[in-house]
């Protein structure tokens, strides 16, 4: 038995409502968890389980109705760049090249603060050059391709360096192909050949269940109305993982336990 | 080149009709393509048509100004706090179907029939277009786009610099074209209403009125239409060029 680290963030019998009294509706409702640092941790559930909302919260965008939210110990109450969001639409300023983009948060936010300008743009071109976006630096958004959109999105959390890395189905735009390579990148800009220890700690939304498993650590599963804490399943699948992990058994059987645990939830959502 | 006269086709044959209708039916007062290009010779060799464009545009210059000035902070705080929007959306949509040749009156007995009474004038009439679409463009934009800036730690006030004022930009401009285009039409209006007194302060509208009530010169009355034409698409095209340029992100 190893000594589980302090959690990174802490979610303690968290509730959400939206709406006034007395018809507000219950987005969430007593959810607790521990998020380990340097743990890669997907959040799934059918539609209506709230973990958008979950991922709101932890950003800061969404205050918590009752219970706790903190991060090291100190109470989450709004965004803070130590949390960087990665949004579903990918939110890029589209009067932003390639270049301004993944550098605004270094040049508008606390990110770069203490960086000079050298510095600035030295972390942009490496970040650039870790996603495979070199050559592409003065596009704008709307040139872009799905992917390549999703890649600057990326980099642009990545140039920020925060700690805490929320993303919201950052694939879900794209079709299966490209999906399926960009969730290789996205493990190897993660950082999977390095110990914990270095990894930061990332919070993926996801609908698509072989995704949450072939990437997470931790897979957390949702019900939905009102979102509840279904069960957590450890992912035990060794990484570096890569295509053979996807053709491997307890792959299969991993997909498989999760789809069971929310098959007629998912069922039922799609008669409603 | 080719192109370029198959545009030309219907102007040219109008213009005929126009020559061969006025010789036919017309009285001998009736305006005429070779009469309007007499006069136009004229007027463009004196300097006068020059020196009167140029003044109704300077007029026009520093009244888009002032109605930019105003609309578009004013549009960009409507379209982003809602209480300030409530309290002067009654305000602004009562106001804006009064015509600016409509608020004449009472600019004149306040500011006399000066360039300063047509710049308000200028202003008043640029102003609407430039405030709705300011607040539209402001409504408009992607609400995630701020939360991306909020959640990088961008402070409040550098948002609105660098994320709400760029997202709204295609808008406004689009506000500033339109708001020209109607500056220029309420200059012309301006000055031929305040023509007969208006004594040696010039412009466009001005000429017409004279060449109207001095010395009824129908030509030359066509020679200014023609010239408020040419200076209107010169103006629009100017903008959109400018429109272009300035945001090339834009698919507008």
């Amino acid at each position: 038995m190893t000594l589980q680290p302090a959690p990174k963030i802490k979610l303690a019998h968290v509730r959400k409502e939206f709406g006034g009294t007395p018809a507000a509706i219950v987005a969430v409702e007593s959810l607790s968890l521990d998020i380990r640092p340097g743990e890669f941790l997907a959040i799934v559930g059918p539609s209506g389980c709230g973990k958008t909302t979950v991922l709101n919260m932890l950003a800061g965008l969404e205050p918590v109705t009752s219970g706790t939210m903190t991060m090291d110990g100190k109470a989450i109450s709004g965004p803070g760049a130590e949390r960087g969001v990665m949004f579903q639409d990918y939110a890029l300023f589209p009067w932003k090249t390639v270049a301004g983009n993944i550098g605004f948060g270094l040049e508008h936010g606390p990110a770069g603060h203490g960086l000079s300008r050298a510095e600035r743009d030295a972390r942009v071109a490496r970040v650039i050059d870790l996603v495979g976006l070199k050559g592409s630096e003065t596009k704008y958004p709307h040139q872009l391709s799905g992917g390549m959109r999703q890649r600057v999105a990326l980099a642009r959390l990545v140039a920020n360096e925060p700690e805490i890395l929320l993303m919201d189905e950052p694939l879900a735009a794209l079709d299966a192909q490209t999906r399926i390579i960009l969730q290789d990148e996205l493990l190897r800009i993660w950082g999977q050949d390095k110990p914990t220890s270095e990894r930061r700690t990332v919070v993926y939304i996801t609908h698509s269940i072989d995704e949450a498993v072939f990437l997470a650590d931790r897979v957390v599963v949702l019900s939905s109305h009102p979102g509840r804490l279904k069960r957590i399943v450890d992912v035990d699948l060794a990484r570096p993982r890569n295509d053979e992990t996807r053709k491997s058994r307890s792959f299969s059987e991993l997909s498989q336990t999760i789809w069971e645990l929310i098959r007629e939830e998912a069922y039922r959502a799609t008669m409603q | 080149m080719k192109h370029f006269l198959i545009r030309l086709a219907t102007p040219i044959i109008l213009v005929i009709l126009w020559q061969l209708l006025a010789d036919a039916f017309g009285s001998p007062r009736m305006p005429r393509p070779s009469a309007v290009v007499a006069s136009a010779t004229k007027l463009i060799g004196s300097g006068d048509l020059i020196t009167a464009l140029a003044t109704s545009l300077g007029r026009v210059f520093f009244g888009f100004m002032l109605a930019c000035a105003i609309a578009i902070p004013l549009g960009i705080l409507m379209g982003s706090a809602r209480a300030v929007e409530r309290n002067l959306d009654p305000l602004v949509e009562s106001f804006r179907p009064v015509a600016a040749i409509a608020i004449l009156p009472l600019v004149i007995l306040w500011l006399g029939t000066g360039s300063m009474a047509a710049i308000v004038i200028v202003a008043y009439a640029a102003f609407f277009p430039i405030l709705i679409n300011t607040i539209a463009g402001v409504k408009r934009i992607d609400h995630n786009l701020m939360r991306a800036a909020y959640t990088m730690g961008v402070p409040p006030a550098t948002r609105m610099w660098v994320v709400l004022l760029p997202a709204a930009l295609p808008a406004i401009l689009v506000g500033m074209r339109i708001g020209l285009g109607m500056a220029w039409t309420a200059i012309i209006a301006a000055e031929l209403a305040v023509g007969a007194k208006a004594g040696g302060e010039g412009g466009i509208g001005q000429m017409m009125f004279i060449f109207y009530s001095y010395s009824v010169e129908l030509n030359g009355i066509v020679v200014c239409m023609i010239a408020v034409g040419i200076v209107a698409l010169v103006l629009d095209r100017i903008l959109r060029a400018a429109l272009h340029a300035a945001v090339p992100w834009s698919r507008l």
